[in-house]
This record gives structure tokens, sequence and C-alpha cells, in this order.
């Protein structure tokens, strides 16, 4: 009787043993298919140019263009719209618009101060592209002001913001969507935040647009940056300084949006000027000690005296660059500890008085429509901090979407790099594309007789990023 | 007579016995009353029929007797008597008779002691109030076992003596007590209350008529007495069976129930005697019910018959309640305190069901434990079941022994019960922190509905309001946690918190009472109790919410009490361990599905050893037990035929955090599979290692050899289920399987074969002559003592709680939980981020609960992900009416939010901002939603499965009870209603 049973019990631990070696050689990973975000086209857009209510200009126009697909033939082919109307309750007629894909039109509209929308639609979506300038040369504001047309988001940030004597500067908030939105604004200053009354929960109705004098907010400040948030949907939001001395006005521009707070913040130059100001704010809750480095075209290095800056929490900080820059234009590069914006303002007196505004604009990753805007130079610069630097291919495309021009530029690393579009081109939109990863920057700047202004190179939105969606565990 | 009779100094007592075939002990009674301290006056006897001497033994001492027909009660005899007695002492019967007449009634088969009588008289002169006095009713003839000492009669009319069976005399229950009634036998009563209340009840001929006859003693304001020292020793004849009763009714179950319902109804309150009619009612349907379950089919005939004849006959009751009416004197809640307890019957069935349980366990185990005792053989013989007889009744000696000295010799002669207790302390102590308020969940543990009647109706529906609907069949466990819930009064949290919370006591339960099937050492079933009894927490099955493993372990044990006739070769037959083993491993696969194919593989691996050496009719109950599951379980074991990843899971959701088994592969032995909370595994060690040298001891090794068999097979699965994966339900993701119970089982198999070698070893240690195994056994066995006490102070202190926590996280606010509770048509699609990958969850009534793991549908419907990828990339307004359309009321994104994909929600027309603390989620509200409450489920399933689904639960209903009528062992018959007192 015991020899069986030992046998069996020699058996019985023998398969356990076995059945331990085969349970550990047993998968350790679980193998899924791997599923991940995907790009599609964009199959709607609304971009809102922001008008110019606070004076008449002499001349307003918006420029629209849907660029050819240089990389993306698929759609190409898609049918779709374009159309340009008012920001309102009722838009009326369509102001203007576009039916094909790679051609460009300019939608005058003389004595209209109303922001604008520009919707494009199907095929004519991706990578549609709109800009509105204006040229005054009235008693209260002269000079030239370019903006972009933007597409609503939650966030928008102001650097260079002034109110001081001599200094208006307008808060426009536009709402394209059909719902309600509502948002707060936060005003950094020279001396922290700035408390004010009836900055929070401001209200938008469904397409609808208000105009804001920020002097009401922070009055009297010569520098300060503001954050917009959107608390509830998504607003267009576009800041307007104008400036006098004296009786004679002295210049308007667009502050252009920057990125939010960010620990590496490149701001692109506008142009040679002479006078060049810098506004860093740190919006955190810990003191910036903000390292400033200047981009040229030889290079980067630390200006003397501007090596480090401390930039108190909830703070906005001024430099001026003028005596380092020596009229020069230059991008400024900036490394934090903490999260800070930053934006350049130029002054010229060039031909009329007037204004320029660059801030921290992402880098150029799809390909980005730069008007010309008739009457005036253009110039591209294309500032990087990273060491590699990368090409940039500049194509000019008449009205039709005629190919004028094609330049290609090697751009090298941590560099200002210029391009000027030549003047007897009858260009009237460059297209720039970059290598992907560069982290290119753009910025344009024109130059004519009514002034200075910029646009910041803003890449297309060509796709949508749809997310992996599955259902949650459950719980 | 030893002393004369005295008239002038006591009240006068005439003495009435009634006799049928009593010769046998009527000369005894005659002598009883010859040696009387005190006299009665006057002596009148009543024969019903006697066909033995009785009447002229009678006549010899005392006269003529009166002769009555057989089919006399015992009241209408001693109304005769006292008829005699009148006339003979010339007053007529309707005359007023003075308080002083006392009435003596004697049973042919009792025995007065010398002074019962004078005890009784002295007793009845004590209080002017006091109308009835009892005796002290010991058994014949002078035993010192105690019958009665008074009486009293509970809600379901259930006679209630107070003492405990076979409880002997040793004084207690001393001092002149007021009881509800007093036995008949040696009762005196005074004669003016006897004419008063018209004697004993004459519509109870056979029972109760003492306990009726005292309830109106005392509605009628006078008192029922028992004389501490009044002594009557009582044959019991009738009950006991030792003489043929004439008169006996066709069904004596019937008649005494009739008896017990009509006493209740009859003399109870007027504002509980709706009650009273609901509960006698209820209460002898489920009393049928049990007796049908117990093969009793005539005492179930008889408990309907009676409660039909009572019940259905409201002017029999009315009648005697209204003859009662006019003599009640006394409101009923003075009478409380003459009543037992309200749960003293319920507490009696469990105790009745328990000692039966008990005595069944006894009685095979002691068969089965032969096989252990001589050796692990399994061919136990009668010497060897005398063995483990002999040792069960040295254990019961040493109870005997050691009763009532001391806290030491309490636990000693309680082991079961004093592991329990301390491993209740251990589980509350443990347990801090997940006690109080809120449903335990975590881990694989889903919160439990809101009550029994929730699990009710989702085992019952066809289409189940979770996600987008679903008609997949529920899983029973479903329906074992309801009838659980259905018993801890409707509550289903209470039914979880007990099973997870008091997994180790309930497991410690059953693991003794396999442990004693398995061997003869109390100290060796303890240790095996008790260290299985940790296995639920140690192997962090409790900790990480495996409702299913936990359940499964608990039940396990009785799975081994089940089987074990099975292999017993002098049992009579085989189908009832069948469909005992059938049933328990049902309950089993219910929670834990792998428990089949595990059971499938031993039965396959273990034919040989059961055609080489078993009984070869094991073979035939081993199949029959293993395919019991699949028709018990169905329609879901089809469901699980049709998916047999279905295996894999259990009991709860499927945990996605499960780790893989390759890197913890040895630990498996030990029971570990490093799941939140589990125990270091080197705390069973000191099992295992008693388990390999349990293989040293050649007596036992046969035993042994089959439990390392079960582990090796146990081991062997988990290492080939691990192989694969399962899929989560509603999500299509996979994850790995837990293998929990393979695991516990596994170490179960190395606790057992510990304990069969530890079983008896001191003993033989002490006669074998000193080698090397000795120190060997010592250090492993000191290690091995050790483990269960190591891995009880581990629980203790360390407390794990693992997942387990009793406040889940709702990411719905309480305005929106409650709309959708109330209305199971509406939805809220919660929305979570994370980078690129989103995820949504669809939320109906108060969200997943506890069973409807089991019914989520394998995968969403095409188009939701779509929907959600659209709302989060590019919003259009026909969105909106998609998500109308799916009955999805709100949208929820919990925080911590993408602003832009709140932005995107906030600018889509139509949707409504939702009032929500933003610090927390943001919320939208769809207009025109709900009303979907049929949606397109994403399974299919064989529409057989899902029609008709009242036939299927009545299928199941029947399947059940016939298998737990066929597996429950057969109930005695009822000693004391078989046969009638004179």
């Amino acid at each position: 009787m015991s020899r069986p049973s030992s046998v069996l019990a020699a058996l019985a631990l023998a398969l356990s043993a076995g059945a331990v070696v085969v349970a550990s050689r047993a998968p350790s990973t679980l193998t899924e298919p791997a599923r991940h975000p995907t790009d599609v086209s964009v199959s709607a857009q609304t971009l809102v140019c922001p008008g110019a209510e606070v004076a008449t200009p002499s001349q307003r126009a918006v420029f629209v263009a849907v660029p050819r697909l240089l990389r993306r033939d698929g759609a190409s082919a898609a049918a779709g719209s374009v159309s340009v109307s008012r920001l309102s309750a009722d838009p009326g007629r369509p102001t203007g618009g576009l039916i094909a894909r790679g051609t460009s039109t300019v939608v005058r509209l003389p004595g209209d101060p109303t922001p604008t929308s520009v919707l494009g639609s199907a095929g004519l979506a991706p990578g549609l592209a709109a800009s509105q300038w204006a040229k005054y040369g009235a008693d209260q504001v002269s000079g030239t002001a370019a903006a972009a047309c933007r597409p609503p988001g939650d966030q928008w940030w102001f650097s260079g913001v002034d109110t001081a004597t001599g200094a208006t500067s307008t808060l426009v908030l536009s709402n394209p969507s059909p719902a309600i939105a509502v948002v707060d604004l936060v005003f950094y200053g020279p001396d922290g935040l700035v408390q004010a009354v009836g900055d929070r929960g401001i209200a938008l109705a469904p397409r609808s647009s208000r105009t804001l004098d920020l002097a009401r907010f922070a009055p009297g400040l010569d520098a300060f940056t503001l954050a917009v948030h959107a608390d509830q949907g998504r607003v267009v939001a576009a800041v307007r300084t104008d400036r006098s001395e004296v009786t004679a006005p002295a210049g308007t521009e667009w502050v252009p949006a920057g990125r939010g707070p960010a620990r590496d913040v490149l701001v692109n130059a506008s142009s040679d000027a002479p006078s060049q100001r810098l506004d860093i704010a740190n919006p955190g809750t810990q003191e910036a000690l903000v390292h400033v480095r200047l981009v040229d075209a030889d290079g980067q290095f630390v200006p003397t005296g501007l090596g480090d800056v401390r930039v108190s929490p909830g703070n906005d900080k001024v430099l001026d660059l003028t005596p380092v820059t020596h009229g020069r234009a230059a991008a400024v590069h900036l490394t934090s500890n903490v999260g800070v914006t930053a934006g350049l303002v130029s002054s010229t007196e060039r031909g009329a008085r007037d204004l320029a505004s660059t801030g921290s604009t992402p880098p150029l990753t799809e390909p980005a429509v730069v008007p010309v805007i008739p009457g005036t130079t253009l110039d591209l610069r294309f500032a990087t901090a990273a060491a590699a630097g990368g090409g940039v291919t500049i194509d000019a495309f008449d009205a039709a979407g005629g190919s004028l021009s094609r330049d290609e530029l090697r751009i090298p690393g941590a560099t200002l790099s210029r391009w000027a579009l030549p003047p007897s081109t009858k260009a009237a939109y460059v297209l720039v594309t970059v290598d992907s990863g560069t982290g290119l920057q753009g910025a344009a700047t024109y130059q004519g007789r009514f002034g200075l202004t910029s646009l910041p190179v803003l890449s297309g939105i060509y796709t949508v990023r749809r997310p992996v969606v599955g259902p949650a565990l459950p719980r | 007579m030893s002393s004369p009779v005295d008239t002038s100094s006591r009240p006068t007592v005439a003495a009435v016995i009634v006799s049928h075939d009593g010769a046998r002990w009527i000369p005894i009674l005659l002598s009883a009353i010859h040696d009387s301290s005190v006299a009665p006056d006057r002596v009148r006897c009543v024969d019903t029929g006697s066909t033995d001497a009785s009447p002229s033994l009678l006549s010899a001492q005392f006269g003529p007797v009166v002769d009555a027909p057989s089919t006399t009660g015992f009241g209408s005899a001693v109304a005769l008597a006292l008829a005699g007695l009148d006339a003979d002492a010339g007053l007529d019967a309707d005359a007023d008779i003075g308080s002083s007449a006392w009435i003596w009634l004697l049973h042919d088969d009792c025995a007065p002691a010398s002074d019962a009588l004078e005890r009784l008289l002295e007793t009845a002169a004590t209080d002017a109030s006091i109308a009835v006095v009892g005796c002290r009713v010991r058994s014949w003839p002078r035993g010192r076992r105690l019958l009665e000492v008074g009486v009293s009669v509970t809600g379901t009319g259930r006679r209630e003596t107070g003492l405990e069976p076979g409880e002997y005399d040793q004084g207690q229950l001393g001092g002149v007590r007021t009881v509800l009634a007093v036995s008949t036998a040696g009762m005196l009563v005074r004669r003016d209350v006897w004419e008063q209340l018209g004697g004993l009840e004459p519509r109870l001929p056979l029972f109760r008529d003492d306990l009726d006859f005292g309830w109106r003693v005392a509605k009628a304001g006078l008192r029922v007495v028992v004389a501490p020292d009044a002594v009557v020793f009582h044959a019991e004849a009738s009950t006991r069976g030792v003489r043929r009763i004439v008169s006996a009714p066709a069904n004596p179950h019937r008649a005494d129930r009739q008896a017990a319902l009509f006493t209740v109804l009859a003399n109870c309150s007027a504002v509980s005697l709706p009650w009273q009619y609901l509960r006698l009612s209820v209460g002898s349907l489920v009393r049928a019910l049990g007796y049908l379950v117990g093969k009793l089919p005539s005492a179930a005939g008889g408990e309907i018959a009676a409660v039909s004849a009572v019940v259905l006959r409201p002017d029999v009751v009315l009648r005697a309640r209204s003859e009662r009416a006019g003599r009640t004197q006394v409101p009923a809640r003075q009478l409380r305190g003459l009543f037992p307890p309200w749960w003293t019957p319920y507490r009696d069935g469990f105790d009745a069901v328990a000692s039966r349980l008990s005595a069944s366990s006894l009685a095979a185990g002691a068969t089965a434990a032969a096989g252990a005792g001589t050796g692990g053989h399994a061919r136990p013989g009668r010497r060897a079941v005398a063995d483990v007889n002999a040792a069960l009744m040295a254990e019961d000696a040493v109870v005997e022994t050691a009763a009532g000295t001391s806290l030491a010799a309490w636990v000693r002669t309680r082991p079961l019960l004093s592991l329990v207790v301390v491993l209740v302390a251990g589980s509350l102590v443990a347990g801090r922190g997940l006690l109080g308020g809120g449903l335990l969940q975590g881990g694989a543990l889903l919160p439990a509905p809101a009550g029994a009647g929730d699990w009710w109706q989702l085992y019952g529906e066809s289409s189940h309001a979770v996600g987008l609907a679903s008609d997949l069949v529920t899983a029973p466990y479903v329906v074992a946690l309801a009838t659980l819930a259905t018993v801890l009064l409707g509550s289903a949290g209470r039914a979880v918190d007990l099973v997870m919370l008091l997994a180790v006591p309930l497991a410690a339960i059953g693991a003794y009472a396999a442990a004693r099937r398995l061997m003869a050492s109390v100290g060796a079933r303890v240790w095996v109790a008790a260290t299985y009894a940790l296995l639920p927490v140690s192997s962090g099955s409790v900790t990480s919410g495996h409702v299913g493993t936990v359940a499964a372990a608990v039940v396990l044990p009785w799975l081994i009490v089940a089987a074990m006739p099975m292999f017993d070769r002098t049992a009579p037959a085989r189908w009832r361990p069948m469909f005992a083993t059938g049933l328990v491993l049902s309950v089993v696969c219910a929670f834990a599905p792998v428990a089949w194919l595990l059971a499938l593989v031993l039965v396959l691996v273990g034919l040989p050893l059961v055609v080489s050496r078993g009984p070869r009719r094991a073979l035939a109950a081993m199949a029959g037990a293993v395919a019991l599951p699949v028709v018990l379980l169905a329609p879901w074991s089809l469901r699980v035929a049709a998916h047999p990843s279905l295996l894999l899971t259990e009991a709860g959701l499927v945990d996605a955090s499960t780790h893989p088994v390759s890197g913890v592969a040895w630990q498996l032995p030990f029971g570990r599979l490093a799941a939140a909370g589990a125990a270091p595994w080197w705390l069973s060690a000191g099992v295992l290692g008693a388990a390999l040298v349990a293989i040293l001891r050649r007596d036992r090794r046969a035993g042994v050899a089959v439990a390392w068999l079960v582990a090796a097979v146990s081991l062997a699965v988990a290492a080939a289920l691990a192989q694969s994966t399962v899929t989560v339900p509603g999500s299509g993701r996979a994850a790995f399987a837990w293998l929990g119970l393979p695991a516990v089982v596994a170490q179960a198999a190395a606790v057992l074969a510990a304990g069969m070698a530890g079983d008896g070893l001191p003993a033989r240690l002490a006669t074998a002559s000193f080698g090397l195994r000795q120190p060997l056994v010592a250090v492993v066995g000191v290690v091995a003592l050790l483990s269960p006490v190591a891995g009880l102070a581990w629980w203790v202190v360390a407390a794990p709680h693992g997942d387990l926590t009793r406040h889940g996280e709702t990411p719905l606010p309480a305005y929106m939980a409650d709309a959708l509770a109330s209305d199971t048509s509406h939805r809220a699609l919660v929305l979570r981020r994370n980078g690129g990958d989103v995820t949504y969850q669809l939320i109906v009534g108060d969200g997943l609960r506890l069973g409807d793991d089991s019914v989520i549908a394998d995968a969403q419907p095409a188009g939701l992900d779509d929907l959600v990828a659209d709302l989060l990339s590019e919003p259009r307004p026909d969105d909106v009416r998609r998500l109308a359309a799916l009955g999805v009321s709100y949208v929820v994104l919990p925080a911590p939010a993408s602003p832009a994909d709140v932005a995107a929600l906030d600018g889509l027309a139509g949707l409504t901002r939702a009032s929500t603390n933003s610090q927390q989620l943001a919320g939208w509200q769809v207009p025109d939603a709900g009303g979907a409450q049929s949606l397109p489920s994403a399974s299919q399933h064989p529409s057989f499965l899902t029609d008709h689904r009242t036939w299927w639960l009545g299928g199941e209903a029947v399947g059940w009870i016939v298998a737990l009528v066929l597996a429950t062992p057969a109930l005695p018959g009822r000693a004391g209603i078989s046969r009638v007192e004179p």
C-alpha cells in the first residue's frame, strides 16, 4: 500500500514543480494593438478678425486665403466654401468669400469697425487663414495695425499692454459660437496682480463681441500683462494699443496674443527699431529667475547687464532693450525656473510714428499663410533658440493661386534670419513651410507710408486630432 | 398509607387517576400513593379501555373504576371521574364548590414522591391567588433527568420547557415559580377554578390541553406555580412509544400542530390575532417546505392540513375566544413574563438544524475519518470506524470531564466555538477602518445594491439597465447573495460585509467540519481550520475585493464534507452524497466558475485511483456531482459553454490591475498572487514545509499523497490558465486572469496534507524509537504550528485594506445621481482624458453594483466611440441629437478636465451647462434625452437563453429544490407526537 502512495506523492510533487515552472513562463505583458490619436482634416473652421471699434480706419481690409495643400494631396479636391461676414446675431449676407483652394481675396470693409468672422467649411476649412489690416490717418490714431484672425480659444495672453498717459488699450472679445461664453480677466502689473472690479464673469452672448477699455481695470500702467480665461465657452480676444504724444497720435498696434506661461520662451523680433521694450510677466506664485539672451543674425548672446532678471510672483517687469540692440532687430530667448510670458514692443519714427509688437508664438509646424499688404514692404524674420536650425520654403502666390516664386532658406541654429519679399513681386500672399521639428518661429513686419506693423507667422490649421476613444474599465 | 389523613388541617384533596394499559407502572403509582406523607381524601380512577390488568389493579386499591371508551381524552376522563366523586359525595355537579377543595391529577405511568402532595399543598397555601400547582417532573422511575419544571408556549405554538435535553436536576429553577402551565401529571388544581373554567378544553383531546388550561387560568387573574420540592416521576410511556394508544390519530403530526395553532389563536390577545394568523400561516408553509426537504412528506402534509383546519375555520377559533373572553380578567401585557422571548422558536429551529447537521457530520465523519485513522486508506473497515468512533467518544468524554471547571476547560470543550470567537474578534480588529457607514467596494468588488430586491430583480429580468442595456444571463452567484441578503433582512450591504469581513471565521467553520471528516485529533482540526481560514486574507483575495474567491473559499470545505461519503464503502447509497457534492460544487462554481474546471480535472486525474483502489460506485457519483452544476446553473452554464473564457472570471469585476502570474509563479504554492494587501509569502512557508515533510509519515501517506495530487492539479490548472488573458467586459481591454481559487486550493491541499500527517503525531512519536525524523518533525512541526499564529498576528496588526474602501468616489453631483437613480432610461456619459486617450463611462441608475458585472455587455455598440471622438475633436450640433438618442441626459468631465475639451463642449449648440462644482467636474445637460429604454445591445445572445425567462426561472427553482431534497439526509421521525398521552 505504501509504494503506490509514494509513487503518487512523488508524481504530485513533480507535477507541482512543473506547473510552477510553466506558470513562470506565462506571458508577463498584455499584447493589445497599439492605438494612437489620428489627425483628420478639419471640416469646419471659424476665424474672427477683431475689427476696430475704437476708431474708424481710413482703410480696413480682411485678407482671406486657403493655400494649396502642398503636402496633402488627399483633400485637395474636396469641395467647400469660405464666407466672410459680420460677427453679430444677424450677420446678414456674407460680404465676401472663396470657393477654390489656393486662391485668396481681400474683402474691403471701409467704415465698418465690427469684428468679422471667416467661416471655412468642408474642403476649404483646412489651412484657412485670414488677417485684417487697417490704416489710420485720423487725428486720434495713426499708423498701420494688422491683426491675425484667430480661431476661438480658452486662454489668451497679451504682454506689453499700456494704459499710461498717452496710451489707450482696448480689449475686443468675440464669441463666434452659438453658445454663451463667460470670461475672466487677470492683470499682472509692475506691482503684482491688479484687483479690478468687473474683471470676472464677463458674459458674451452667442455670436457677439464686446469692447472693453482696459484703463477701466488697470489704469495708468506703463506695461502690464493681460490674461483672458474663458470660464465657459471659447472666445477670440484681441488687444489694441493706441499711443499719442501730447496731441499727436504716435502709433497703433494690435498686441499679438502669445503662448501661455512657459519656462522656455522665444520672442521673435519685429523690425529694426530705435526703441525696443521687453515685458516679462510671472503669473506663478514663486519668484522667477529669468535668464535673458538675445538672438540675432550672429547667434545667441547674453546682453550686458541683463543676464538674469528676477520677477516677483504676479508681477510684470519691463526691460529696455534699446541700449543693447542699438536699434537692430533681435529676438529674445528667455529661460526661467518658473513659467513666464513675454512680449516685445518696438516703436519707429521712420515714416509715420508707429508701434509694432511681437509675442511668443508657437513654433511653425504647418504651412503658414502670410498676407502681402499692399503698399508695404514685407520682411519675414525666423528665429530659433535650438542649436539645430532648419529649412524654410517660401512660396509666393498671386490672388488666383498662381505660383510666382519659391525660395528655400537654411536657418542656422540659435539665430535670427531675415527674408524680404522682392518689391516687384505681385504676390497676394506667401506660404511659409518649415521642416518638421525645427522649432522655428516666424514674424512678419510690414513697413509703409502709414507706418509699421507686424503679424505673427502662425501655422495654419489643417487637421484636428481625434483622440483614441474607448470605454472605461467598469467601475 | 404511611400517615393518616388529617382533614381538619388542610384542604380536601380528591385524586383522579386516568389509566390506559398501564399495568406495568400502576403498582409503583399505588405504592407511591401509599407512601405519600399526605394522602388524598378521596381517589377516583377512570380507565379508558385498557386491555391489561389496569382496572383490576386500581379497583383493588381504590374501589370501583369508571370505565370509559378508549377514545376518551384525558380531560373528558377527568370530568367523568369528578362526576363520579360528586355523585359519591352527594354533590350536584353544578353546585358551588369552595376554594378549599383541590383535585390532584395523576397519570397511570407517573409516581409522585412521598412528599409530593404535601409540598404541593404547602405551596398552594402560600397565596390565595394560586389556582394550579405543578411538580418538578423527572424521568421514571427515580431518574435525575428533568422533564419539566413548568411549561410555556412560543409564538409558533411550540411547547417550551426552558430545559436543555437531558438536563439533570441539580436544584436549578428553585423557589415557587409562576409559570404559564404545568404538566397534568401531578397537577394540583383548585376545584372551583376547574369548574369555573370548564376544565380542560374538549377541543384539545390529545395535545396542548395543559397549556391551554394554564393560559386560561393566568388570564383569569390566578396563578399557576411550580412547587420546587414536589417531584413526580413520569415514564411518558405514550410519548416514548412504550405502550400502544388506540386513540392515536392517523397523522399525529397534524394533531399536534392543529392543537398548537388552536391554542395560540384561541388565547392570544385580540390585537395580535391578525399577526398571529399571518405568522402561523406563513410559518407553517415554511415548515412544510422544510419537512419536504427533509424527506418527511407525511409531516409536511400534516402541517398543511393542520394550518388549513385551523386557519380556514375562523368560526371555531372565534367561538373558543368568545368562551374565554368572559373569563379574562388580566390584560395580555401582564402575562408577557410567562412566555419565552419572541426569538426562541427561531433559535430552537436553528439548534435543531445545526444538531442534525452535526449528527450527520459525526456519523459520516466517523466512517470517512477511518481512512485517515488507518493510514489514509480508502477502504475504511468496521474496525477503523470503531476506532474513530472511539476517538470521538473520547473527545466527548473529555468534554464531560472538563465541563464547567474553568475558561480553559470551556475552550477545550468547545474548540470550534472558541476558534470562531477568536477569529470573529480578529476580523473586527483587522477590519478596523473598513467598518462603519458606506458600502464596501474596491478592487474587483463593486458596491452592493440598495437591497436584496435589486439582486432578485437583476436575476429575474431578461433585460438589464446596464450601460446601453444588456440581455445577458445573470450569473447565479447573484441568487446566492440575494438569498443571504434576504436572510439578513434584505440588506445587500450587510451580505457583502458578512462575506468579506467575516470570511475568516466563516471559512473556519467549514474547514473544521471538513477536518472532522479527515482527522480525529481536535488539535489537528483546529490547526487546519485556523490555517485554512486565514487563506482568504493571506492570499489577498479579501483585500483585492475578489468576492468570488472569498465566497468560494468559505464554501469549499463543505465540498469535502459532502464528497467524502461517496468513497465510503459502508454507505448504503451514493446518490445522496452525489447530490450534496453537486449542490455545494454548484455554489462554489456560481462564485468562481474555475472551480468546475478544477473539479473536472480532479475527477479525470482521480479516476484511475478510484478504479484501482476505491469503490467503483463512486465513479458514477463523481461524474454526477461534476455534471450537476451544469444543470443547476443553467442557463448561465450554457452561456459559459458558449464563451469558455468566462471560466476565468468570477463574481465581481474582472480586475484589470491583476498581476501576471509569471512574476510570482513561485509564490503559487504559498497561495499568493501579488494581490493588494496579501500577506508575505513566508508566513505560509511553514505550512508548505509541513506538507512536504508529511509525505514521510507512512501510515498517512495515502491521504497526504491525495492532498498533494489536489495541490498539483490546482497548480497545473493555474499554470495552464496563466497562459491566456481575459477580456474586461464592457471595455474590450485584455487583463490577466485572476487565479485566486486555484492558488487557494493548492495551499488548502497543503494545509490538509500537513494536518493529516500531524493527526495523532505526538503519540506516534512518543512510541517510536529515536532517530533523525524526530528532530526534523519537531522543527517543522513547531514552524507549522506557528504559521496560523503568525498569520493571525500579521492580519490583526497590519489590518491590510488593500483596494477595499467604504467610500467610493462618485463622479456625479447628487442631483444628477438622484435623477439617474429615479429613471433608468436616462444615462450620464462620463468622459476622462489622459493625453490622447479618452475613456467614457455610461452611468445608469445608481451606477454599477455587485451583480451588474455579470451582465455588462462585452463591448459597447459601435458608434459610441465615434460620437465621443467627435465631441472632443469637432463637435457639431447633430452630436447632441445623437446623445439624446442614446438616452444620455448628462455629459460629464471630471476634474482635471482639459480646458480645450470643456471649451469644445461649451461651444456646442444644444448642450446646456449643468450646475456643478467646477473644482470637481464640468457637466452639461442634454435636452430631450431619455426614454431610451430599449437600446441595441452589443452582445447578441442566443434567443433561447433570454426568451421565456420565467420558464427558465421556474426550471431552476424546481431543479434546486429537487437536488436539495435528494441531497438532504432524511430527518428522523418526531418523537413525542407519534404517540398520544392518555
